[in-house]
């Protein structure tokens, strides 16, 4: 295994604690005891709201450890997400924070992944793992060794190769492994030896591999993968995390592929990929369905 | 507005149904700069429904249109709702809401709201939807008729005593029907068209009530907040005013009080005309749909 500087590990669990406090405050509704700069934003699936409105006002429970972390020191920025429950629903609920040089929180962003929910663009509940997330994702965190370990530069560009490669159709763009899981709300949905997906029909597509799918026309529908946006990187774990939204447009008249959507949606994403050796080895995501041509407004300055 | 065609703003809305169906915006008479937005996000014209749509209905369940005339030309204002078709013989149906903006000829704005989902957990979209509402196209009395602001006034009393709590604030006939997208919400104590598990949530605090009535059993606490109140077009010798607007609904909020319906947070899109005649809303039809909590239209 490689190694950090300590320097680097002491700013990492001061940008972990900010994460931890802010799941312990939720459920009560605590956020005017979070350490924040005067100003802050704060934005719920893509719209700007006061602190304390949307989810700090129906959570209920919030877990304790969360399935995915990725710590980007040099920047003071943290994203993560975990298990929440809101009036006694499971939800995902992604958090991104921005700790500036005086240690308080000037930017917020959340995304909160609901099922049944009433402003879904999908017409079924969604996929959904809940005990999967509920406890941090296995080899996710490990360090990479330095002979292996990507450089800022090299994760940029390996998730910018996948959401070109899914986007385009062409699988020759993606850096990964054949044995890349990819799991997306907690389900995976590659390789798959157990089976179709919770609630859905057989698909033999969830057998195939992330490259695979790509070839063989599985991801045809998505039209783009646009407006990426945070980038946080973490060389020593080998981690990316992108935000971005696939564009769906649909059933489209002339369409002979498969179109697993009939009316457009856009896709909401944040995704996190581990690199090790100039490959993608493990493809960890949060997704939900939003109108066609959405705007998240954290990414606009709006 | 005069169409190419020589019809007015309500054949201009039928046209632009009957494009949508062929995916052909060219046949329209667009403006070099038109804007389009779909349920309230601005993209190209040409994408969204317009790529999925394979048929519309021959009629409009309503329409209302207003023309002011200014220094630079007449200006117009359509709206109107119908059902149509996405994905063809496998599709879907789908209730839209379009309002155009005409600018002299061309059209200059268009705003469209797709209703996806069935009403009220419904699979499917009443019947209701594929006529026109004959009530809302008469044609008033001169003695029933209101001036703009007296309509305007009425839409407004109507919302904000809905938003409030206040029975008080909305002058409203207590005969008053209301249709949300297709099914009647008021004086319908038999919850004709409702699915049994809406009836045994017991939404709405008592469908056989009338609109006041409801108001006063506060079932309509979880609304937080009507925002973002645009007139869009208003019929004085019909009686018909247009709002667009967002009902908030912040979802079970902790300390609230009371159960909101409304598990989660959103925001619904509610396009809603009302009928006004000697001073007292006669009549409501709407449309809507959820959306992220604190979404905006786009314009």
């Amino acid at each position: 295994m490689g190694e950090v500087s300590q320097d680097l590990q002491e700013r990492r669990a001061y940008l972990d604690s900010y994460a931890d406090r802010y799941f312990e405050l939720l459920p009560s509704g605590g956020h005017p005891r979070l350490p924040i700069a005067r100003g802050v934003t704060f934005t719920e699936n893509g719209q700007r709201l006061r602190l304390g409105q949307g989810l700090w006002a129906t959570a209920t429970g919030a877990a304790r450890t969360r399935a995915v972390t990725v710590l980007d020191g040099p920047a003071g920025q943290i994203a993560t997400w975990g298990m929440v429950t809101e009036a006694g629903h499971d939800a995902i609920l992604g958090v991104w924070l921005k700790v500036d040089d005086e240690g308080l929180i000037d930017e917020i962003d959340t995304f909160v992944v609901r099922f049944n929910d009433m402003s879904s663009t999908f017409s079924g509940s969604g996929l959904l793992d809940a005990r999967r997330l509920a406890g941090p994702t296995p080899g996710l965190l490990d360090l990479v060794d330095e002979g292996e370990r990507p450089s800022v530069a090299e994760l940029r560009r390996a998730a910018d190769g996948y959401l070109d490669g899914v986007s385009s159709g062409d699988a020759g763009l993606i850096p990964v492994a054949d044995d890349c899981p990819r799991i997306e709300n907690g389900v995976q949905t590659v390789l798959r030896t157990d089976g179709p997906l919770p609630g859905r029909a057989p698909n033999p597509a969830t057998a195939m591999s992330v490259a695979q799918q790509v070839r063989e026309g599985v991801t045809r529908h998505i039209a783009a993968a646009r407006d990426r946006g945070m980038y946080l990187t973490d060389p020593s774990r080998g981690l990316v995390m992108v935000r971005f939204f696939f564009d769906h447009p649909g059933a489209v008249r002339g369409w002979q592929g498969r179109a697993p959507f009939i009316g457009p949606n856009s896709m909401p994403a944040w995704e996190v990929f581990k690199v090790r050796g100039g490959l993608i080895r493990h493809i960890e995501a949060i997704i939900a369905w939003f109108p066609y041509g959405y705007r998240w407004a954290a990414a606009e300055g709006r | 507005m005069i169409t190419a065609r020589g019809g007015g703003l309500a054949d201009l809305l039928g046209d632009y149904y009957t494009a949508l169906a062929a995916g052909d915006p060219g046949r329209l008479p667009l403006a070099a700069d038109v804007r389009f937005t779909e349920n309230g996000q601005p993209i190209a014209i040409g994408a969204g429904l317009w790529a999925t749509a394979t048929w519309a209905a021959d009629s409009r369940v309503v329409t209302v249109s207003e023309e002011a005339y200014g220094p630079g030309g007449t200006a117009g204002s359509v709206a109107g709702w119908g059902m149509i078709t996405e994905g063809g013989a496998d599709g879907a149906d789908a209730l839209l809401g379009v309002r155009l903006k005409t600018t002299g000829k061309a059209i200059s704005e268009i705003e469209t709201l797709v209703v996806r989902r069935g009403p009220f957990g419904r699979t499917t979209f009443p019947g209701r939807l594929l006529e026109p509402s004959a009530a809302m196209a008469e044609i008033l009395a001169p003695a029933d008729c209101g001036t703009r602001e007296d309509l305007v006034r009425a839409a407004n009393g109507y919302l904000d005593g809905v938003s409030r709590d206040d029975a008080g604030l909305i002058p409203a006939a207590d005969d008053c029907v209301r249709i949300e997208n297709g099914l009647q919400t008021v004086l319908n104590p038999g919850a004709d068209g409702f699915p049994e598990t809406f009836v045994s949530s017991g939404g709405l605090g008592g469908l056989g009530l009338g609109v006041r009535a409801q108001i006063r059993t506060l079932a309509f606490r979880y609304i937080e907040d009507i925002r973002d109140r645009r007139f869009v077009a208003v019929d004085t010798e019909r009686g018909l005013v247009l709002v667009c607007c967002f009902f908030d609904h912040p979802g079970k909020v902790r300390d609230a009080g009371f159960d909101s319906p409304i598990a989660a947070p959103n925001s619904m899109l509610i396009w809603e005309l009302f009928k006004v005649a000697g001073g007292l809303i006669r009549r409501i039809e709407a449309i809507g749909a959820a959306f992220p909590y604190g979404m905006r239209a786009g314009w």
